[in-house]
C-alpha cells in the first residue's frame, strides 16, 4: 500500500544562486548594464551551467545546445537594458533561454515535423552526461517526442507553471497539462525495471 | 472507479493538486488496485529521480570566446566599450594592456625573471591554497599600493571587487549544491583569475 503521495510534482522553480549570491549578481548586473564586460563574463560564468543544462534537455542535442547557450548569453547581453530587476537575473535569464531554444525549434519546423508525433523519438542522441538513474531518465527525457519533452523539461525540471509553459510555448493550458501527462506516462513505462 | 479513470488523475494525485472529495475517491480505488499502486510507486520513483538531477550541466568547450566576439562586433554599430567603460583611466588603460597582453608581466613559468614580493610563486595553487595566496597577494598589493597611482589602485580593486562577488556568489551555490563538479571547477577559475590579477599587479612598474 502506498502510505503517502508527494505533495508537489517536480522540483519546483529553483533559483541557481544562492542568497548570498544574489548580492554577487546585482552587482555584476549591474555593471554589466554599464557596458562592463567583464561583469557580463562573470555571468556568464555563474549561470552558463544551469543555461547549458536547459538547452541540453529542451534541445536533446549536445552540439545544438552549445550553439543555443552561446546564443542565449548573446541576447542577453542584447536585452540587459530590458532587465527591469523585477525578478533574480538568472529567472529572467532562464525566460530568455527558453525562448532562444523555442525560437530555434519552430524556425526549423519543429511545430510541423516533430510536435505531434506520439511515441518515442527514436532517432533521437542519448545526450546523458551522468552516470546510473541518471543516464537512463536524461537518455529518457531525450527521447520523448518533443513537444512533451519541452512542456516536461520546463514543468518538472525547471518548475514552470502550465500558465507560463502556454504563454512561452503558444499552446493551450490544457495542451500543456495533457503533454505533461503524456511525458510522464512515456518515463513511466521507460524507467520500469 | 475505473483504472483508466484513476489514471487520468494520477498527476493532480501525484501533484498533490486535487481536492479532498477526489482524493479519497482515488486512495479508495488504490487501496483496492495493486496494479494502480504500481504506477504511483513509478509516479513517485520518476519524481525522486527528477529532483535528483543535476542542475548544471557543463558545455564539452567553454563558450565565452565566441560570446565575447559575438559582444564585440556589436561595439562598432553603437555598442559600448566595456573596458574602457571599466578602465576610465590612463593609468588604468596601461594596467588593462598589462593583464591583457603580458607586456608587464613578463615571460611565465620557471624561468620567470621577476621575483614576486612575497614569493608567491612558489605557492602550488592547488585546491587547499588558492585562498592563502589571494590573501597574501592581497596583502602585497596593499604594502605597495602607495607606489601606484589612484587610479591604479582603483581599477585594481575594483576588478578584485567584482571577483569576489563571483567567488561569494558560486561558494554560495557550492554550499548549497556540495560536490557539484562545475561549481567546484568555476570557483576555482575565479580565485586562479583573481590570483593572476594580483600577481600581475604585483609586477607593474612604481608610479610615485
Amino acid at each position: 500500500m502506498v502510505e503517502t503521495i508527494a505533495s508537489t510534482g517536480g522540483r519546483g522553480r529553483v533559483e541557481v544562486t544562492a542568497p548570498g549570491a544574489v548580492h554577487g549578481d546585482e552587482l555584476l548586473v549591474r555593471r554589466a548594464c554599464q557596458g562592463e564586460v567583464g561583469a557580463f563574463e562573470g555571468l556568464y560564468r555563474l549561470h552558463v551551467g544551469r543555461v547549458h543544462a536547459l538547452c541540453r534537455r529542451m534541445t536533446g542535442d549536445p552540439a545544438l545546445a552549445e550553439d543555443l547557450t552561446q546564443e542565449a548569453f548573446v541576447r542577453a547581453w542584447r536585452n540587459l537594458a530590458s532587465f527591469r530587476g523585477s525578478s533574480a537575473f538568472s529567472t529572467w535569464l532562464h525566460r530568455l533561454t527558453v525562448n532562444v531554444v523555442l525560437g530555434h525549434l519552430r524556425g526549423r519546423g519543429g511545430r510541423r515535423e516533430g510536435l505531434e508525433v506520439e511515441g518515442w523519438d527514436e532517432a533521437a542522441p542519448c545526450t546523458a552526461p551522468h552516470t546510473g538513474e541518471a543516464v537512463d531518465l536524461e537518455r529518457a527525457i531525450s527521447r520523448l517526442p518533443l513537444r512533451a519533452r519541452t512542456v516536461f523539461v520546463l514543468h518538472d525540471v525547471e518548475g514552470f507553471r502550465h500558465e507560463e509553459i502556454a504563454a512561452l510555448a503558444g499552446m493551450a493550458v490544457g495542451t500543456s497539462k495533457a503533454q505533461l501527462h503524456r511525458a510522464r506516462r512515456l518515463l513511466r513505462e521507460a524507467l520500469s525495471p | 472507479m475505473s483504472c483508466n479513470e484513476f489514471r487520468s488523475s494520477l498527476d493532480e494525485l501525484l501533484d498533490g493538486e486535487l481536492e479532498a472529495a477526489a482524493e479519497r475517491a482515488l486512495r479508495d480505488h488504490l487501496a483496492a488496485c495493486p496494479a494502480c499502486r504500481a504506477e504511483v510507486e513509478r509516479g513517485q520513483r520518476l519524481q525522486r529521480q527528477v529532483a535528483a538531477l543535476p542542475r548544471t550541466v557543463d558545455p564539452t568547450r567553454d563558450l565565452w570566446p565566441g560570446v565575447a566576439r559575438e559582444i564585440g562586433s556589436q561595439r562598432g554599430s553603437g555598442g559600448r566599450s566595456a573596458w574602457s567603460v571599466w578602465l576610465g583611466s590612463a593609468a588604468a588603460a596601461a594596467m588593462l594592456a598589462a593583464v591583457l597582453t603580458g607586456m608587464l608581466a613578463g615571460p611565465r613559468g620557471e624561468g620567470d625573471p621577476t621575483p614576486l614580493p612575497l614569493a608567491l610563486a612558489a605557492v602550488d595553487p592547488g585546491a587547499g591554497d588558492l585562498e592563502r595566496a589571494r590573501a597574501a597577494l592581497l596583502a602585497a598589493f596593499e604594502q605597495r599600493r602607495a607606489s601606484l597611482s589612484d587610479g591604479t589602485v582603483r581599477v585594481v580593486l575594483e576588478a578584485v571587487e567584482v571577483i569576489d562577488h563571483s567567488i561569494a556568489a558560486i561558494g554560495g551555490a557550492l554550499e548549497r549544491h556540495p560536490g557539484d563538479p562545475g561549481l567546484a571547477r568555476r570557483l576555482q577559475a575565479a580565485y586562479r583569475q583573481e590570483i593572476q590579477l594580483l600577481q600581475r599587479a604585483a609586477r607593474l612598474p612604481d608610479e610615485t
